[in-house]
């Protein structure tokens, strides 16, 4: 499974500043990154490495200097903005840090949000969602708000909210950075298993070497380049 | 450390900073246009009241005073079969006349006007030396002298003349002017009676000594009493006026004031909670975030005070009351009233401001404590607007137009009536959120769409806030349009019936002043919505940021902000526009006596109230596009990470 490439970037570059001023800061300096179909990838890098801005970079929702790149065999710096956000509307799962769920909402209502927005009629979305808040442990809280849940559940809540579409890859952007050390074990290895048993590749961005050892593979992002594939 | 603190401060939050401002400069204005208004038009009755009344109680024997006489009989005199058929004339010169010796203690102003001797007002003097140099001025003014006398003793004061567009003669009153004004109430009575098919004017406004025995009338004299009855609505739309203006005004601004206070609220917290980390005590931040909000509120108190001074001269030369301009004196405030404004402003600014700060959660530790528990509005508001409306219904199903109805029995009616009125108002405030909660929660539960949950979900997880954001233009609808549809209906009503003694139509004036009003009260409510907006934006910025990487574009984005917002908004405006008109029209029908043949056009639809309902809920939509262009901005992912 993991020979094909379904992310691949090339001399990604991007710099913030004022170019009259001279004054510019690259947050990629030539990146370059392959990631296979169905593997854990996971990105390391010291603080303002650039790991995060490849993270957005790769979904397309910041834009780059120059560069290439393709998910899935489509070019995303090619395509239009309505196609793009589509794309990641059926295609992307989203984990955060700091988990990010819709304060309004109720736990399945955040989960069944995805669903909706695709389409998926209101019954089949709220069942599907109830689904997957059993699997991820959290049926019980589901008609909670989702202010009222701990930092544990709201990242649970997060995990099934980005995998009730079955994105073909999963974006997290230091999804434990919020946690202690068991609830961070606890939901890494939800993440990681139900990951595995739906073939999702999973792009996870981390400064924990602990985390990233759930990963099938390392990269290391230092001034704005992926220096090494561990 | 606090100046330097606070430069920091407003360097980092212009926009909040601005909006302050604005709202207190914004109130000081208003405060102050409705303050100078009101001594303006008690300036302008004063000397009216010289013009009318005070003649009539002189304490020199052999002073008479007719308010209303026309020069020009042919233009006085209007055609018809029955009193209310009178057409309204033409604004005319008002000739006082005066006869008198020596000095009076009632007119106490220029020396009293002898055989062959007249005043004119300024304006009228004006024009009569624009006559003198030979331009267009028509026939009125042809042998002048003839008719006012040989001498002109110069212009009238101030004092004596209500405002700078009166046309005012005063001059001695002569035996042929006695004989004449008997003739006229002569001849009125014979119309009355139907013997003759003219009416005269002044003559409505006569009393005469009569013998009818020996055909003798004598001493015709201006009847106060009847004066006095000539606008008993004018007084009920001076209150509500007055009303309007305070109520209407002030309260979009302070919630203005309240919003723009709040704006920002959890960038602040965090600010706060980095400074309680390194040290700073609660009572440090207490001072700062003080000093803060009354350095906005003075420069906007200084804004306010000189956007009020540049505004005065062309508010003096534009705005009308009863078709005549204020002097721009009038248009003034006491010492007292400018320190009131002040500190009423500035008390309202810190009051807003201790509120919002008593919200504000700072943890000891730099952390903002994360879960805000919110309670479910209460529904014990409704019984409050469900009392209003019902004692207004309970008037209009029990009570049908009666034009035989007494005043007493009006009167009666009227109290019961604002009592419904008040109450109605009241709950519409105290329910609006519980309302929002309900209806929002219902529809959720049958949302099929996301944009549709997630607007319904917002509104009933924050149904204060939607609420808050509507409620200012709530209050100016409701009273506006109840304003304008009683304006607008007695105004159809002068304009079809015609009105014997009526000079000017003021309920023509009324619904203008209450258009200039209403859209103020508009604009500040719309500002008041679009901050309130983009605090919104600005308080769930991780959730669009979210929103937006799960797949939802921009556009849908603000689709829902729009949602969000206007909907709402629009329903407020229909709502207590309708809530107004059905009020305004049940106060026509169950108040109705005999003064009020207007039947007919009760129920009538204004087409600028229609206009105005409108214009609200289209302008309210821009504002909160305008406001949703930030969206790119707020939902970039790297932006909202370093919050």
């Amino acid at each position: 499974m993991m020979d094909k490439y379904i992310i691949k970037a090339g001399a990604l570059v991007k710099a913030f500043g004022d170019k009259k001023n001279g004054e510019l800061t690259y947050a990629l300096n030539g990146a370059n990154l392959g990631v296979y179909e169905g593997e854990i990838l996971a990105i390391m890098g010291p603080s303002g490495s650039g790991k995060s801005t490849l993270l957005y970079a790769l979904t397309g929702i910041i834009g780059i200097n120059s560069g290439r790149i393709e998910i899935d065999g489509q070019d995303i710096l090619k395509i239009k903005d309505s196609e793009l956000t589509a794309l990641r509307r059926t295609k992307f799962g989203f984990v955060f840090q700091f988990n990010k769920l819709v304060p309004e909402l109720t736990a399945l209502d955040n989960v069944a949000l995805p669903l909706l927005l695709n389409g998926v009629k209101r019954k089949h979305a709220y069942e599907e969602a109830e689904n997957w808040l059993e699997r991820v442990g959290m049926k019980d809280f589901a008609n909670k708000s989702a202010t009222v849940l701990s930092g544990g559940q709201q990242q649970r809540v997060a995990i099934a909210r980005a995998l009730v579409i079955k994105p073909k890859i999963v974006f997290a952007d230091e999804p434990t950075g919020a946690l202690d050390a068991m609830n961070s074990e606890n939901v890494m290895r939800l993440f990681v298993t139900i990951a595995k048993q739906t073939g999702t590749t999973v792009v996870l961005v981390t400064h924990e070497p602990s985390i990233a050892a759930y990963a099938d593979r390392e990269v290391i992002v230092r001034d704005g380049k992926v220096l090494s594939n561990v | 450390m606090y100046s330097r603190l606070l430069l920091k401060f407003i360097k980092s939050n212009k926009a909040r900073f601005s909006l302050i401002t604005l709202a207190v400069s914004v109130a000081i204005v208003c405060v102050l246009l409705i303050l100078s208004g009101i001594n303006a038009v008690l300036l302008k009755q004063e000397r009216d009241n010289w013009a009318i009344f005070q003649a009539s109680t002189l304490d020199e024997a052999n002073y008479t005073r007719l308010a209303e006489v026309w020069e020009n009989y042919d233009v006085n005199v209007a055609k018809g079969t029955r009193p209310g058929d009178c057409s309204v004339t033409p604004k005319g010169i008002q000739v006082f006349l005066i006869r008198g010796q020596g000095d009076s203690t009632g007119f106490p102003w220029v020396k009293t006007p002898e055989k062959g001797e007249f005043y004119l007002s300024e304006r009228l003097s004006e024009i009569w030396e624009s006559y003198k140099r030979g331009e267009e001025l028509g026939p009125r003014f042809d042998d002048i002298f003839s008719r006012l006398g040989e001498r002109y003793l110069g212009v009238l004061p101030k004092e004596m003349t209500p405002s700078p567009d009166t046309l005012m003669v005063v001059r001695y009153y002569s035996d042929e002017d006695e004989v004449r004004l008997i003739k006229a109430k002569k001849d009125m009575d014979a119309w009355n009676t139907g013997e003759v098919d003219f009416c005269s004017k002044e003559a409505h406004l006569l009393t005469l000594e009569s013998d009818p025995g020996n055909d003798k009338y004598t001493n015709p004299q201006f009847d106060t009493n009847l004066a006095q009855e000539l606008h008993p609505r004018m007084n009920i739309f001076m209150t509500l006026f007055e009303l309007i203006a305070i109520i209407g005004l002030l309260f979009p601004i302070c919630l203005l004031i309240s919003i723009s206070t709040g704006l920002g609220a959890k960038q602040k917290e965090q600010r706060f909670a980095a400074m309680r980390l390194i040290g700073a005590t609660k009572g440090q931040i207490s001072r700062l975030m003080g000093i803060e909000t009354a350095v906005s509120t003075v420069i906007g108190i200084i804004l306010g005070y000189l956007a009020f001074n540049i505004l005065r001269t062309p508010v003096a030369q534009n705005f009308t009351l009863n078709g005549t301009h204020f002097y721009q004196d009038d248009l003034n405030y006491s010492p007292w009233q400018l320190a009131l404004s002040i500190v009423t402003t500035v008390a309202l600014a810190i009051i807003v401001n201790a509120r919002s700060f008593s919200k504000v959660n700072i943890s000891p530790l730099g952390v903002v404590s994360g879960a805000k528990v919110n309670t479910n509005p209460r529904f014990l508001g409704l019984f409050v607007l469900l009392a209003g409306v019902g004692i207004t219904a309970y008037l209009l199903a029990s009570t049908q137009y009666n034009t035989e109805r007494s005043v007493e029995e009006s009167s009666a009616t009227l109290n019961i009536f604002f009592v419904g009125f008040i109450l109605t108002l009241l709950g519409l405030l105290l329910c609006g959120s519980w309302v929002i909660y309900a209806v929002s929660r219902r529809l959720s539960s049958r949302a099929n769409s996301a944009l549709g949950m997630l607007s319904f979900k917002r509104w009933e997880f924050m149904p204060r806030v939607v609420f808050r954001s509507c409620a200012g233009v709530i209050v100016c609808m409701y009273i506006g349009s109840f304003v304008y549809t009683l304006a607008g209906v007695y105004n159809a009503f002068a304009e079809q019936q015609g009105n014997l003694l009526d000079i000017n139509n003021p309920f023509k004036e009324i619904v203008s002043i209450g258009t200039v009003f209403l859209v103020i009260t508009v604009i500040i409510a719309t500002i008041g919505l679009s901050v309130s907006t983009a605090n919104g934006l600005l308080e769930r910025k991780e959730s669009f940021a979210t929103l937006h990487l799960s797949g939802v574009s921009l556009r849908q984005l603000r689709a829902l902000v729009l949602i969000e917002s206007v909907v709402p908004m629009v329903f407020s405006v229909l709502i207590s526009a309708a809530l107004g008109y059905f009020m305004a029209n049940t106060m026509l029908i169950a108040s109705a006596n005999s003064d009020d043949a207007m039947g007919g056009i009760i129920w009538r639809l204004d087409t600028n109230l229609i206009i105005a309902t409108l214009g609200c809920a289209l302008l309210s939509a821009l504002a909160v596009l305008l406001v949703s262009v930030s969206l790119r901005k707020i939902v970039d992912p790297l932006s909202s990470r370093k919050e």
